[in-house]
């Protein structure tokens, strides 16, 4: 009988150890971050979206029109050892690319991206010296984009580049109270705000709202002011997440997982003119067509084991009203 | 609505004329809870109500129940059955091993109506002490209606796997106390990554009265994100066993 409650005991502790494993420990190659990361939460970090107004591109010397690019890069993971990036197959391509469209027969000025976005995991485990790894990356691109837009040359100090790109939090960039490092080193130095690109001069133009997910969740005070936000603004929109919302669903463990708030939040994008959402996290590229807007997700620049390594080139038309997607895949 | 209503009342009704088919051992309760949640979360800051009505015996444990608040109406009717050959018994003890199935539906105000379904497989070490241990884990899905896209896209699916424990110790002197990590509670139906973790007690009544207070805590994606409280909730119940 001894041997019987022996027996029990065991099977129970096996239970136990393995619930216990998969619940509590989870990126252990980050560290065992429960309850390091008080701090880092999107209720205290980004309670409102900060208002950049009208992000004004006439200062760039090509000439611009009601139709323009933008780039999406996202999961940059400085400081990851698992895959390098290849910076120097992107930032020649990015120069290839402005080459092509700026001059000779194939010259299109649609197609010149006007600034790039960033999705977030720019830093792996939210280090300091990944944040400055980003801006050495970060560098090279506005060296590249500013001698085409800007007439910049290699003598041009680094402060005095006027090429833009624009950032969010993802999740990783949280470690190690990483947020510090992010708003004291990355462009715009928040990760919940927005502006507008009136590129046609119409006087409308789409609107870009970028939002802190990098909990996993909007956060009630975020939430509440990005409903207020939108409500008030008429433009056609884009908006800008670290997280999934919904994008299909099929991807489980990467979207937001309240699915009250995911619903909530896609009923206000439904509501309020929202044309696209771009979104990063999954290192893998998929989309969902709602018809009044569509979803998109961006694979990482850096990994390869889900989708290949890959950016997106975004045409924006202010006229029609219509955003379109091309992946260039690495 | 009425529907909803309708099946909640037949299962409560069903429990009583079901009674009595175990050698007496069948019981039945009807439970009120009053919960409290706080600024965090979907949910804000609100009172929710609810109401369950269940039968438990040797074999079969059955709920369903009623939960609202302003903004939400939820309906849950769920099932255990512990398997007859895999029961295992001990001079102390009892491992058993069973199925359980859930229904759950939601109606989020001017939002969203959402409808759960999950199967799980469910294993339990039952000690004649009064302490129960029951895991818990399974297969969901979830198909959501959204009223400001239903011209568009009538429905949305989503599939997400089901796990818990449940620890409950009752003292002889009708004390309890009770822990549960779960992905889901019996209104809440996240996805994977949003655990919560309920800690509570209650005092069991010779009359069969029972009266419990909780508090759980809810974590947003809590597996890969920095750790978010998304809900806190306090709950009261009052539970009457006959």
């Amino acid at each position: 009988m001894k041997k019987n409650r022996f027996k029990a005991a065991k099977i129970i502790f096996f239970f136990f150890l393995t619930f216990q494993a998969f619940f509590s420990i989870s990126c252990s190659a980050y560290g065992f971050f429960w309850g390091q990361f008080g701090e880092n939460d999107v209720d205290e970090r980004s309670p409102c979206l900060a208002d950049f107004g009208k992000f004004d591109l006439s200062a760039q010397k090509v000439p611009l029109s009601a139709s323009y690019s933008f780039l999406v890069v996202t999961d940059l993971h400085f400081g990851s050892e698992r895959e390098e990036l290849n910076e120097g197959d992107f930032i020649f391509w990015l120069d290839s690319h402005f080459k092509k469209y700026s001059e000779g027969t194939s010259r299109d000025f649609t197609k010149l991206p006007r600034f790039v976005i960033n999705l977030g995991d720019t830093a792996d485990g939210g280090r300091e010296g990944q944040f400055k790894d980003f801006l050495a990356f970060e560098g090279k691109i506005k060296k590249v984009a500013g001698k085409y837009l800007y007439g910049e040359s290699e003598d041009t100090k680094d402060s005095e580049r006027k090429y833009k790109v624009w950032s969010i939090l993802g999740n990783h960039d949280l470690y190690h109270n990483g947020s510090v490092h992010f708003e004291k080193l990355v462009f715009p130095y928040k990760s919940s705000y927005f502006f507008n690109v009136d590129a046609g001069d119409s006087g409308s133009g789409f609107a870009f709202y970028f939002l802190d997910t990098a909990n996993g969740t909007l956060g009630t005070k975020q939430l509440k002011d990005f409903k207020k936000k939108i409500e008030a603004d008429l433009r056609p929109k884009i908006v800008l997440t670290h997280y999934p919302v919904y994008a299909g669903g099929s991807d489980m463990f990467m979207i937001i997982q309240d699915t009250m708030e995911r619903n909530t939040i896609l009923t206000y994008f439904a509501k309020n003119n929202v044309r696209q959402v771009y979104e990063g996290h999954a290192h893998k590229n998929y989309g969902f067509d709602f018809k009044n807007f569509r979803e998109d997700v961006i694979g990482s620049l850096r990994f390869s084991a889900r989708s290949k390594k890959q950016c997106a080139l975004v045409t924006v038309n202010e006229e029609t009203q219509s955003v379109s997607t091309k992946i260039i895949e690495f | 609505m009425k529907k909803t209503l309708l099946l909640f009342l037949s299962v409560f009704a069903l429990s009583h004329l079901s009674a009595e088919f175990n050698d007496g051992k069948l019981t039945k309760f009807l439970e009120l809870n009053l919960a409290s949640t706080t600024t965090r979360g979907i949910e804000g800051y609100n009172t929710l109500f609810s109401i369950q009505g269940g039968l438990e015996s040797h074999w079969f444990e059955g709920i369903s129940g009623l939960q609202a608040y302003r903004d939400s109406f939820d309906f849950t009717i769920s099932g255990k059955a512990w398997l007859p050959f895999a029961n295992w018994y001990f001079d102390t003890a009892r491992i058993a091993l069973g199925l359980g199935g859930i229904y759950h539906f939601q109606r989020y105000k001017d939002i969203s109506f959402e409808h759960d379904y999950i199967l799980n497989s469910l294993f339990r070490y039952q000690s004649k002490s009064g302490t129960t241990i029951t895991f818990f884990g399974g297969y969901a899905g979830k198909a959501t209606k959204l009223d400001a896209l239903s011209s568009c896209v009538s429905t949305i699916y989503d599939d997400y796997p089901d796990a818990g424990f449940l620890v409950d110790k009752i003292f002889e002197n009708g004390l309890e106390v009770y822990f549960e990590h779960a992905l889901n509670d019996l209104y809440r139906y996240p996805l994977f990554a949003t655990p919560h973790y309920l800690l509570g007690g209650a005092v069991n009544l010779d009359s069969g009265l029972r009266f419990s207070g909780d508090i759980s805590v809810g974590i947003a994606d809590g597996y890969a994100a920095s750790p978010y409280i998304n809900s806190l909730v306090l709950k009261f119940g009052m539970r009457c066993t006959f």
